[in-house]
């Protein structure tokens, strides 16, 4: 080092000076400016686990009160009927014991009793309060196709073929010679019996009430109760299934789908670059950003559906900087008059030209964009008729990244982005998570409303640009899906 | 090295408390190291008016980013970054030409040690004050924060040769002044 600079560094390195309290209160002011132009993302953040939170207490209540028929299964139901009862024992369902999972807007009361012919006979009310609003046939050509296929190891299997609904229940009563008694309600036809065909034959005999004395069946090891509600109103749709995401089969849908996002930038680099992200940070804002795209699904089992479609995402932010390096050229005329006894007589006119420096500003609009193949698992929590409440998540396979403006770059000056110098052209995997509403419109058509969150993992700007630059996406897309 | 205590708290304790946005910590932080970082900027503004701006400038930028402090260095050093960038970028919103002049045959003189020792730290702070921008920035650049020439060219977004021939002019004014003042004092 020169002798001459390092005397200077000597003295001057650890040099103190008195410094004026005005300057921390200009500090304190733009701190709390700065306060208070900070973008609240929380409100966000809360509105989207809000939106959540509500979305689950409204799933959760319906559950409990419509897909309870799960709760049969429960060894309560199973084992109310069983093969300690006597003669003379009561059993009554509760409604959560049975209940047919879809609600409905009038309640009807099944009561059956069975009366036995030997010593082991029971004699027991049996009383089921099924709430539904499916739409149910009298049609019961297909009951033997039912009956015939219960799985007698299930205790309460409620089956929907789309024109009527039956639920059977088995029980674990043994020397059951049975007869069925007079049924209190006309709306049902209950049978109980541990014949399957038998069941299915009393049912297609006849729509009406009835009692069928059944012979002695001997020792079989359950018996099964099966109760078919019968129209009591007019259907209001044959071709509406419940929830069409929680039946079996291999549904084929296509949904397209708009979404509002809102892109959440994160920017990071090396302790000597701080001042080039204040710089960029000061210099670009958030604009209107937005998704939009298709996406083909295919149940591959009840309530799982797999999707897969295309992407596109456009977010858009301003640019503006003032180039210090600017100078803006003025001239100024000025015309000077001379006056003689009040009068003007002659004039002068002078030009001066005046610089100013830094009164260029570099206004432009920034655009990311982005193709993505989105590969999603989607699985039904809850449904009905009207609405099914689904989650998703899956990979989102990035095609292609684009990027055209101008940032701040490493030197501090504005650079232009369209090339591949800072940002990469292609972003990898990203992970998409969501949660879907789906309103079910019409027979086939749905109505989505599909809170989402799109993760990144990497940057998307280049591993070795020393600004690291991230984006985050959260959005509700909003579309319709047509099932086929 | 035992963690340096200010008011019961260590330093690291106040940058949290900074980052929680306690302005009783960002003050104690700030009165840590205002009077040593006013002398920095004293050297790259043209008079303590200007200074100040960068004080302040730079204060805001360092609460406003102090989340990206990744305790890989001294917390000083990381403040002092940000004072000499500032510095830097408020010269180039003036917008300072700098001269480029050939330095084939130049001898630079020596400095005399002596002549230094009568000078105190404000008197040398007042004469680098008084370098035309250019020189004062190349100056304090690679004499005082240690970069060299390819570095400050980069920094400033000039050629090496303008480095090194506003460094040479910025020296031999430099020696000018201080033999000057030198005259006068004895």
């Amino acid at each position: 080092m020169h002798k001459f600079d390092k005397i200077f560094k000597h003295k001057l390195s650890h040099a103190h000076t008195e410094v004026a309290a005005h300057n921390w209160e200009k500090i304190v002011s733009r701190l709390d400016q700065a306060d208070a132009l900070k973008p609240r993302v929380w409100p966000y953040r809360l509105a989207l686990t809000g939106m959540a939170i509500v979305l689950l207490m409204v799933g959760t209540t319906w559950v409990s009160n419509s897909l309870q028929y799960s709760d049969l299964t429960s060894p309560t139901a199973k084992n109310q009927i069983n093969t300690n009862s006597n003669k003379g024992d009561t059993y009554s369902l509760t409604s959560s014991q049975v209940a047919i999972p879809y609600a409905d807007n009038t309640e009807i009361i099944a009561s059956g009793s069975t009366d036995g012919i030997n010593n082991s006979s029971l004699s027991n009310d049996l009383n089921a309060t099924i709430s539904t609003n499916h739409a149910v046939d009298s049609d019961v050509r297909s009951i033997k196709n039912f009956a015939a296929s219960i799985n007698k190891d299930t205790p309460i299997t409620p089956v929907d073929e789309g024109a009527f609904q039956t639920v059977v229940l088995e029980s674990s009563i043994k020397n059951a010679n049975i007869q069925i008694a007079p049924l209190v309600s006309p709306n049902f036809d209950a049978v109980i019996s541990n014949d399957e065909h038998l069941i299915s034959d009393v049912i297609a005999s006849s729509n009406a009430p009835q009692t069928i004395k059944l012979p002695a069946l001997g020792y079989q090891p359950s018996t099964l109760l099966a109760i078919r509600r019968k129209i009591k109103s007019k259907p209001t749709s044959k071709t509406t299934p419940a929830c069409p995401f929680t039946l079996n089969g291999h549904m084929k849908s296509l949904e397209v789908y708009v979404s509002h996002d809102y892109i959440s930038k994160s920017l990071s680099a090396p302790d000597e670059f701080v001042n080039v992200i204040a710089e960029r940070e000061s210099s670009e804002s958030a604009m209107y950003s937005f998704s939009a795209g298709f996406r083909f699904g295919y149940m591959i089992a009840p309530r799982v559906n797999v999707h897969l479609g295309a992407n596109y995402s456009h977010m858009n932010e301003k640019f503006s900087y003032v180039d210090p390096e600017s100078v803006q050229e003025r001239t100024i005329t000025i015309k000077d008059y001379i006056y003689e006894n009040g009068k003007i007589i002659d004039s002068l006119v002078t030009t001066e030209t005046i610089k100013l420096p830094g009164t260029s500003t570099i206004k432009k609009q920034n655009s990311f964009t982005s193709f993505d193949i989105p590969i999603l698992g989607r699985f039904t929590i809850l449904g009905n008729r009207n609405i099914s409440l689904s989650a998703l998540a899956g990979p989102i396979i990035n095609v292609s990244y684009g990027h055209k403006g101008m940032i701040i770059g490493t030197d501090l000056k504005p650079v232009d982005i369209s090339d591949n110098q800072i940002y990469k052209p292609q972003l990898g995997v990203r992970l998409y998570s969501g949660i879907s509403l789906a309103y079910h419109l019409a027979g086939d058509l749905d109505f989505v409303f599909e809170p989402h969150a799109r993760i990144s993992f990497d940057d998307v700007s280049k591993d070795n640009y020393p600004i690291a630059q991230r984006h985050q996406s959260f959005g509700v897309h909003t579309g319709l899906r047509y099932r086929f | 090295m035992s963690p340096l205590i200010i008011n019961g708290r260590t330093e690291k304790d106040l940058i949290q408390a900074c980052l929680r946005g306690e302005r009783q910590a960002q003050m104690e932080i700030f009165n840590m190291y205002a009077s040593k970082m006013m002398v920095v900027c004293m050297r790259y503004g043209r008079h303590r008016l200007e200074a100040e701006d960068i004080l302040q400038d730079s204060f805001v930028k360092i609460f406003t980013h102090l989340h990206e402090f990744e305790y890989q260095g001294s917390f000083e050093g990381w403040i002092r970054r940000i004072i000499i960038n500032t510095a830097i970028k408020n010269n180039q919103r003036k917008s300072v030409q700098y001269e480029d002049i050939g330095l084939d045959h130049v001898h630079e003189e020596s400095a005399d040690p002596d002549v230094f020792s009568t000078l105190s730290e404000e008197e040398l702070i007042n004469i680098i004050s008084t370098l035309p921008d250019g020189y004062r920035m190349v100056f304090n650049l690679y004499a005082i924060e240690g970069y060299n020439h390819r570095e400050i060219a980069h920094i400033l977004n000039i050629e090496e040769s303008t480095s090194r021939s506003q460094l040479y002019k910025a020296r031999k004014l430099l020696q000018e002044k201080v033999f000057e003042l030198y005259q006068q004092a004895v």
